[in-house]
This record gives C-alpha cells, structure tokens and sequence, in this order.
C-alpha cells in the first residue's frame, strides 16, 4: 500500500512538472532588428509611426475621470500651466513591420531659460526586446488645441503646417537641439544617447484631418 | 482498494507540486531582495483606459483575449497598456500615467516565473515627470487565485491589495524632478483599482 502511494505520488508530480514545462506560454513574434552600428562604438536605429493609421482610439473606460478623450488622445486639462496628453501609436520598424506601441506623454514643463517649456516624453516598448525612454523639449506648442470644446492633436489643428511639410520637434535638451535617450529595460537597459523627431506630412485634407510619418532616429551607446 | 491509493497519491502528488510551483518553485530556494519604501508617496489609481491583455495571470498563461482593437499584430498581441490618473493627497495634484507592460520574454511555470515587465511615464504639468520600470510578479496572484478556487470562493482575488512590483525602480526623471532617484512599488486590489507608492529622494 506504502509503495503504490509512493509511486501514485511521485507520479503525481511528474505530470505536474510536465504540464508546467510543456504550458505553451504566450511568446513575442521577433522582427529582425534594423540596428545600424557606428563607428564610434554606438548604435542607430530608426522608428516610425504612420499617422492616422497607425494611432490607437482610447475611448475612456470609466465614466468618474474629468478627462477629455477624443480621437486617439487623452487630455487631462491641468491648471494654469496647461493641459497634459497621452497619444498612443502602434510602433514600426523602417521596413513597416510593427514591432511595438509608442506613447507620447506632451505636458508643459519648466524650462531651463524659466518659464514653461512644452516638453514630451516618448516610451517605445517593444515587447520582444524591452523598452525605451526618451524627452525632448519641443521646438513648438505640441500640447493637445482645444477647438470648439473637444481636443484635438496638435498636427491636427488649424495652421500647424502652414509654413512646411517637414518638422523636425526636438530642439533639446541635448546638444545640436536633440532630445535625450534616458535609458531602457530589457535589451535597452544602460543605453543613453540622443535622437530626433521629425513630423513629414503626405497629406493635408480640407478637414485640416492630416496624414503622415513620424521619424524617430535615435543613436545610442552603451553608457554602464 | 490499490486503485484508489493510486489516485489518492496521484492527488497528492500533482497538489503539493503545484503548490512549490505557486509559491515561488526553485526560486524559494534563492535569496530573495526585498524592496524598502520608506515614507513613500501614496498615489491612487484612477484607471481611465486599458487595451490589450487583461492585468491578470490567466492573461500571461494565454486565458484571456485581448481587448480593444490595435493589438492584432503579432508583436503586440500579448501587450497592454493602462492610462491612469494618480492622484495624492500629499502632492495636492494630480499626474497623468501611462503604463505599457508585456509578459516578460523569460516567463516560465517550471521555475516560478510568470513576470509583466512594465514601463510607467508620469507627469505632473508645470511640475515635472518620471519614468518607472519593473517587474510585475503575478504568480501570488495565480496561488491566491488557486487558493480561492479551492476553497469555493471562486476564481478571484481576495478583498486586500496585493503587492506587484519587483526591481521597480525609477530609471529617468525631468522638470523639477530632474535630479529625482527613487523606487516604487505597485498594489492591485480588486476590484481594479489600485494604488502606487512612490519613494523618492535627491541624488
């Protein structure tokens, strides 16, 4: 009687070990990593991001919150210092493949000449190699317009690309007006460096509805 | 009589496995860090939005689709994101958060693993932001939810908060907060609303 106990229960934990290192846990699909490397030991890497399609809605869940939510955006009204702005966006690598989500958190903020400074940080996660965290200061107002009572993205607003299809947003706080890699987790962790955002518009409809391309171009080293 | 030694062994065995699996497996064997949050700010979450998988651990084992549309692409089909407002008594205003996570690429039930690894940005207008990373351990929640369900209360977590963060720690901060260095730690309490305490200090 001992000895079948024994062996039902070691049997018992057998299978049970088995289920636990056969369970198909759910796993990332990995694109190739379209990493450049540089001469100076560092590393380029681009991302981008389509707009509109690629720009996720974030209708609200609870009905408690004094936020305002609109199309893709999530705006916290804030006080005399300004609103703040959650934008979300599936992540792509340069060939087009999506690799991630990206999230734009625009808010006013002290800048260094005093004063408020409108600055943004980005966090590009990548679930099969980690996270990356950058802020810039930006070159114009980016913080959600509110136009009739709704808001609506700052791209989005009447005469945002009256003086060029082309911008580039970063001016700081690194050298040369480039934003700041902070650092990452995962595949990313210790990195640091530097990078740009570039906004280049496809096209413009008589809605002001704008369609295009984000470029985030950072260049990182290894800093620990 | 054989037979149902058996199946009472069986039993047995696969239950008391479960159980070293649930508690940590061959992790209790190591040294565990424990993270110290003195005198922390407590922040309270308001959750406003949440897309992709469910902040639960039938979500990490693959139970639980996705919600909300965007994750269907392959590489993001198991990541979630929440947009919270924190809001502190002892901050006075109110921040806004976004947390994006993703079950970690090391997750495995045979050595106890079944991690989030989380990215949070934060911002107080006018005032500053910070980011935040960690591990979210989600096999307490996967025993307690065991537990429960054994003891006929059903799949759900027990009315207490319940502690999520592991090597949380803030990794970047600007505005005021610019020379910020601080950990967190991160409470689910069901049903869905949270907290966060946020300890930091000037390096």
């Amino acid at each position: 009687m001992k000895r079948t106990f024994l062996f039902s229960f070691l049997a018992g934990i057998a299978l049970t070990v088995a289920v636990a290192a056969l369970f198909p846990l759910p796993r990332h699909e990995r694109f190739v990593s379209q990493i450049e490397s540089l001469t100076n030991g560092g590393r380029g890497e681009e991302f981008q991001i389509r707009w509109p399609q690629d720009r996720l809605g974030l209708d609200s869940d609870s009905t408690r919150t004094q936020m305002g939510e609109t199309a893709g955006l999530v705006v916290m009204p804030g006080d005399v210092s300004g609103p703040a702005a959650v934008e979300l966006f599936r992540l792509r690598d340069v060939q087009g493949n999506v690799i991630g989500l990206a999230s734009r958190l625009t808010a006013p903020m002290p800048g260094r000449r005093g004063g408020m400074q409108s600055v943004s940080n980005w966090t590009l996660a990548i679930p099969s190699r980690g996270s990356l965290l950058l802020t810039q200061e930006n070159g114009a107002d980016m913080g959600p317009v509110n136009r009739g009572g709704s808001w609506v993205a700052a791209a989005d607003a009447p005469g945002f690309w009256a003086t060029g299809s082309r911008y580039r947003i970063s001016a700081g706080p690194a050298p040369g007006g480039r934003g700041r890699v902070i650092d990452g987790s995962g595949e990313f962790a210790g990195l640091s460096g530097d990078y740009s955002e570039v906004w280049e518009l496809e096209e413009l409809g008589t809605d002001q509805r704008s369609e295009g391309l984000i470029r985030l171009s950072t260049l990182t080293t290894r800093a620990r | 009589m054989r037979l149902i030694i058996a199946v009472v062994g069986l039993v047995c065995g696969c239950l008391a496995s479960s159980a070293f699996l649930l508690a940590g497996g061959p992790g209790l064997l190591q040294a565990r860090i424990g993270l110290a949050v003195d005198e922390p700010s407590e922040l309270l979450v308001d959750q406003v939005i949440s897309r992709g998988i469910a902040e639960h651990p039938a979500a990490l084992l693959g139970l639980a689709a996705s919600q909300g549309g965007g994750f269907s692409d392959p590489g993001l089909r198991h990541a979630r994101i929440g947009i919270v407002r924190l809001d502190s008594a002892e901050a006075g205003a109110s921040a806004l958060a976004i947390k994006i996570s993703a079950p970690a690429t090391d997750n495995s039930l045979l050595n106890g693993r079944l991690y989030m690894q989380s990215t949070w940005n934060m911002a107080w207008p006018g005032h500053g932001s910070v980011f935040l990373t960690g591990r979210d351990n989600h096999l307490p929640l996967l025993a307690n939810l065991s537990w429960n369900l054994v003891n006929g209360d059903g799949f759900k977590l027990s009315e207490r908060p319940h502690p999520l963060s592991e090597k949380a720690r803030l990794l970047g901060a600007g505005g005021r907060l610019l020379a910020a260095e601080g950990i967190y730690r991160e409470y689910v309490s069901p049903p869905g609303a949270g907290k966060l305490e946020l300890g930091l200090g000037n390096n």
